[in-house]
């Protein structure tokens, strides 16, 4: 056989032409089915996180905390263990008064008296034992008096997608979050749990989704973070959402590329003129942030500043006072994937809105320290504190865990809850 | 394809994607059948590649390449399928047993049989470029952005790809001669 190349080309495109040209349905079919329970994968880690923690990791860092209880170790020593990212030691251009000694922690104290909701997120497991078996699609909040009475989920199977990211309204009557899905969107529910409604923060957009809402101190608005997925190259910027007029503005000045990072955790100043955020640098290719700062952003949209970071530290989830005189934030960021698996241990901290006076209110934090959150009336902070929430002083002092140990564990497997707010019962 | 549906694809509305495999499904059915030769690991293939294109469609950065993007996932879901399937089937070598053909065999080239067990010799990543250049029609710069090759690469696979056939179908004493079969 002597064919040229062209020929041969031609035989063979005349060849290849002929087979089948339509799709299966059953195989369509298949795949749409099979969509229908896939969660799709996302650089912008919205919806995740917190990774599961697994069982062993638990029983290491139980181990850890019944160390650190006992007092054989200094906490500060203890949480500089296993450290691989920025030390959280403090340099001294931003050298923080001390941290309260072991001594000063009472982790059996508990705050049983007082009074109030707190909201929190959990994810896994139904935090009154109902259920047993960890669903990693579980993701709902729930309400509980700090006496530990009253536990019950929020709207429960509302939406089906399910919730996280919750902020309640300064006057106590409804909770704000985000649903679960990739496509995130707000909703909004009066907070005896009646029927949510979505809120509509993206109106018309495409490719838009919200995240990490939080009231005004008036109530009257809701900032939060959006995602524009729909250019080419997709963007996170604060936008705020006017409840009443269901229009939307950005604050221009915030946006950043999704391609280097991504925003989080807006707290109003209680004037309502500034809003405090994170900006969390990441890579699409590194599963781990890189860095996460601070910034304010005058809600007039006229200018933003950096806050400074402490020494060797990042900032991150901050929360304005209510005397708008401090903000607190916590040194890792609620969403950094590992965390407890050598991630640097949080260590929470606060700083004066202009940048002056950080100070570094408690070291290790009861193996906790993320997403601390001040009480209504300004006299506590509470924090994820590893187990449960925890409250202290605003000096660091009397770290404990709320009434422990009623509201720890909830039940044989702990599924995670966090990002929890404190608000007077309406 | 419509923008807008793989905008709404992006944020996560299903239907939006529905559609968009209604849309495409047939044109990658096809290719995934030319690229692996059976059409039932095509299917396979293809179900994997829909699945997985709904995984990753977030990503997607440029939704004006999503038809390039989309037959890039095919083509390693048919790289995936075939290594899937050679670990349920054994290796058969497949002889030119039917001796050779005339010396102008242009029409008998287009005996099916003949160019199925010639181009069934091909390595994967050379049915892959073949298919992509002779059915779907894009040039070899494309093929080599969609599959992420160098150029040259996507070049030397589609000129490894003639030879091949022209290998497979050369006469029979030819052939068994340069494998020394006759020596």
């Amino acid at each position: 056989m002597t064919l040229d190349d062209r020929s041969l080309e031609r035989a063979a495109r005349t060849w290849i032409e002929a087979g089948p040209t339509q799709a299966p349905d059953r195989a369509v079919e298949a795949a749409l089915l099979q969509i229908q329970t896939t969660p799709q994968e996302r650089d912008l880690r919205i919806p995740w996180r917190f990774p599961p923690m697994f069982s062993n990791r638990l029983t290491i860092a139980a181990v850890v905390v019944v160390v650190l209880v006992a007092g054989l170790f200094g906490v500060t020593k203890l949480a500089s263990v296993g450290q691989t990212g920025p030390s959280p030691t403090p340099g001294s251009s931003v050298l923080p008064t001390a941290a309260p000694s072991p001594s000063e922690l009472n982790p059996a104290a508990g705050y049983p008296t007082l009074q109030g909701w707190i909201v929190f997120e959990h994810f896994g497991l139904k935090p009154d034992g109902t259920t047993t078996t960890f669903d990693d699609n579980y993701h709902a909040i729930w309400l509980v008096h700090a006496d530990g009475s009253g536990l019950h989920e929020l709207a429960p199977g509302k939406p089906a997608d399910g919730k996280q990211s919750p902020d309640i309204s300064p006057d106590g009557t409804k909770i704000v979050f985000m649903s679960s899905t990739d496509a995130s969107h707000l909703y909004e529910v009066p907070i005896d749990g009646t029927e949510p409604r979505e809120l509509s923060p993206c109106k018309g957009a495409s490719g838009c989704a919200a995240a990490d809402p939080t009231y005004s101190p008036d109530g009257s608005r809701v900032a939060f973070v959006l995602v524009e997925l729909s250019s080419k190259s997709p963007t996170a910027v604060i936008g705020i959402l006017d409840l009443a007029r269901s229009t939307t503005i950005v604050l221009e000045r915030t946006r950043i590329d999704l391609a280097l990072g991504d925003l989080a955790q807006p707290s109003w100043s209680p004037d309502g003129t500034r809003i405090v955020y994170a900006r969390e640098l990441q890579k699409q290719t590194d599963p781990h942030i890189t860095d996460s700062r601070l910034f304010v952003a005058h809600v007039d949209g006229s200018a933003i500043d950096e806050l400074p970071q402490p020494e060797g530290a990042w900032a991150a989830d901050a929360d304005w006072s209510p005397d708008g005189s401090t903000i607190v934030f916590s040194s890792l960021p609620n969403r950094e994937t590992g965390w407890g698996a050598g991630a640097p241990t949080p260590h929470i901290y606060t700083i004066k809105p202009d940048g002056t006076g950080v100070t570094q209110v408690c070291a290790g934090c009861l193996q906790g320290g993320v997403d601390p959150t001040w009480t209504p009336d300004g006299k506590h902070i509470m924090f994820w504190g590893f187990r449960s929430w925890a409250l202290m002083n605003p000096d660091g002092s009397q770290a404990a865990h709320i009434n422990q140990p009623k509201l720890t564990w909830f039940g044989s497997r702990l599924g995670y809850g966090y990002a929890a707010f404190l608000q007077p019962t309406p | 394809v419509d923008r807008l549906l793989i905008d709404r694809a992006r944020a996560g509305d299903r239907e939006a994607f529905a559609v968009l495999v209604h849309q495409v499904s047939d044109s990658l059915y096809a290719v995934a059948c030319r690229i692996l030769r059976d059409p039932e690991l095509a299917e396979d293939a293809l179900q994997n590649a829909l699945v997985l294109a709904w995984r990753r469609i977030p990503k997607l950065r440029d939704p004006d390449r999503f038809e390039a993007w989309v037959h890039r996932i095919l083509v390693h879901a048919c790289y995936d399928e075939s290594q899937r399937a050679r670990q349920w089937t054994t290796t058969v070598r497949i002889l030119p047993i039917d001796g050779p053909s005339t010396p102008d065999g242009s029409t008998e080239l287009a005996d099916r049989d003949e160019l199925e067990r010639a181009f069934r010799q091909l390595t994967l990543e050379q049915r892959a470029v073949f298919v992509l250049h002779h059915y779907v029609g894009l040039p070899l710069v494309e093929i080599a952005e969609l599959l992420e090759i160098p150029a040259g690469t996507a070049r030397s696979r589609l000129h490894y790809a003639i030879a091949g056939l022209r290998h497979a179908l050369r006469p029979l004493p030819d052939a068994l001669a340069q494998e020394g079969r006759l020596a």
